[in-house]
């Protein structure tokens, strides 16, 4: 009798599920001194990496991309074999992505003043980059996530902040669905009415350092989420959800 | 007769041999939900065999109600014009039939939000119309204010077989596959995934007959079908190459085609294999499978 054994599955590229995680690595990160924000943000990422290594499907076809804006102006994360390495780079190689499971979490310091708008338009072009090359590799992909955190407001100048407004609510909406575009604060001196200009969606504050984890543990279950998921499942960014 | 949902059809005057089923993605488990893929199967007495298999949006709020309802009226519609206007005899009158029941079937959903009380909204025609649209084609109108058609998104795909075509019509993923005489494969519709991999066509959407894929071909050169919803496309599809997964397939019709084996114990071998680790480590998704096989081709 001929038994279903003999079936044999197909093997296809993973679908790549692209999140930028865009840091601010600004000196009041490092207040209060005895309670750091950065140090807080660090473990938030250890706490990412090892949830992302728990889903066997998520760990595979996440992968991350990381952008700071705040100590040395604003870089971006090369990796070598997991490693995180901060450059100011220029042109886009495989090495700004890293695969979830071969993620080891950066420990980031913080110092100077925030410039967020360049990042933001850091991070886009990395969306922008690592699409077209999905496209003319022919990988299947998700729509990439873009996660900001930051503390204060933007030392760009008034005219960039709008640029990148303008920027992210030309790709984050209904018809060009280009990326999605969250934005989380961290108080006390986060400028929130500045966020929520730059950001389509809602932006969330952090209810106090300890929700760090809480936020990292929302991100992380939101991609596992994806990779799993039926078609057009909603996420929203709770501010109750991950209260600290 | 007819049998909906997971259940396999037990029709014993048949002519074709029929095994489906349905498991929940494991997620589906985890989350208490339940499948949203549906699938009917009826068999027209004048000999042709009706196929549908929806797979309702996660995002949709009565996703299960509306694959539901999408498969049972695509397949009544299809029958009532199969026993009305009798069989069509070319490609063009295939189509047209496909096109009247992908009508019908929208139709049919768009009714369902008139039915459901709006949250106090009364329904309002869209005013905005384009003047080039046939004013008896209701279903490119939008829906009322209220409640929304989206909340009954859903793929579908259909099939009907008879002695001399093979007609099928698919909005969104998954896929039809068909398995010839001497043996070769082919993918009649392919998965309708857009940009990202993670979206679709639905039926349920504005403009949704431009999405649809149209397959009429002679049946004498087909010996069997097979037809599932996106969450076997990462098993089944070899996607570079475009093309069915051969030894996915063969062996998988050579099982269904087992003459001295009951449907019941086919099935349920089916049933195992939709929830095994390897099939699963592709996607929790909701998984369902359809395999028809041609009599003439049944072997012991």
């Amino acid at each position: 009798m001929k038994t279903l054994r003999d079936v044999r599955l197909s093997t296809n590229p993973d679908p790549r599920c692209l999140c930028v995680l865009l840091l601010d690595t600004s000196d009041s990160m490092n207040q209060p001194e005895g309670d750091k924000p950065i140090n807080r943000l660090n473990e938030g990422l250890r706490t990412l990496q090892m949830d992302l290594l728990e889903d066997p499907l998520a760990r595979r076809r996440v992968e991350l991309a990381l952008v700071t804006f705040g100590k040395g102006g604003v870089q971006v994360a090369e990796f070598e074999l997991g490693h995180a390495k901060l450059i100011t780079e220029l042109g886009i190689r495989n090495e700004l992505f890293v695969e979830a499971r071969d993620f080891i979490p950066p420990t980031l310091s913080a110092d100077n003043g925030t410039p967020m708008s360049s990042a933001i338009h850091k991070a886009l072009d990395l969306v922008r980059d690592r699409k077209d090359q999905y496209d003319s590799e022919g990988l299947p992909y998700y729509r990439p996530w873009v996660f900001m955190i930051t503390d204060g407001q933007p030392t760009d100048p008034p005219n960039e902040v709008e640029s990148a407004a303008k920027r992210v609510h030309e790709t984050d909406n209904e018809e060009a669905k280009g990326v999605v575009f969250y934005a989380v604060g961290v108080p006390p001196q986060v400028d929130m009415g500045t966020l929520a200009r730059i950001s389509v969606r809602q932006p969330t504050m952090l209810q106090g350092a300890g929700s760090f984890k809480a936020l990292f543990l929302w991100l992380s279950r939101s991609q596992r989420m994806r990779v799993h998921e039926q078609v057009g499942t909603q996420h929203e960014l709770d501010r109750v959800e991950i209260g600290g | 007769m007819r049998t909906q949902g997971h259940g396999h059809d037990r029709s014993p005057t048949g002519r074709w041999r029929v095994l489906a089923n349905s498991v929940a993605g494991t997620s589906h488990k985890e989350r208490d939900r339940q499948c949203e893929d549906h699938y009917t199967i009826l068999r027209h007495p004048g000999g042709a065999l009706l196929l549908a298999l929806a797979d309702g949006a996660g995002s949709a709020t009565r996703a299960r109600e509306g694959a539901e309802y999408a498969t049972r009226v695509a397949c009544e519609a299809a029958a009532d014009m199969l026993t009305s206007q009798g069989e069509p005899n070319d490609v063009d009158a295939w189509r047209a039939l496909l096109q009247a029941v992908l009508q019908k079937t929208r139709g049919a959903l768009e009714s369902l939000i008139k039915i459901a009380p709006a949250r106090g909204d009364e329904p309002v025609p869209a005013e905005n119309s384009s003047d080039a649209l046939n004013a008896t084609d209701q279903s490119l109108l939008l829906p009322p204010a209220g409640l929304s058609l989206q909340e009954y998104d859903t793929t579908l795909q259909c099939v009907i077989t008879t002695e001399q075509w093979l007609a099928a019509a698919q909005i969104g993923d998954g896929a039809v596959v068909v398995q010839h005489t001497d043996g070769s494969l082919q993918a009649v519709t392919w998965p309708d995934h857009g940009v990202y991999i993670n979206e679709t066509r639905f039926i349920t959407e504005y403009g949704y007959l431009q999405w649809v894929q149209y397959v009429v071909r002679k049946r004498p050169e087909i010996r069997g079908i097979a037809m599932f919803s996106d969450g076997l496309e990462f098993a089944a599809l070899h996607f570079k190459s475009h093309q069915p997964y051969e030894p996915f397939f063969t062996p998988l019709f050579a099982f269904a085609a087992q003459a001295d084996v009951s449907e019941e114990y086919l099935t349920a071998k089916l049933a195992d294999f939709l929830e095994s680790e390897d099939v699963c480590a592709t996607t929790n998704d909701d998984k369902t499978l359809i395999l028809a096989i041609h009599p003439d081709e049944e072997s012991s």
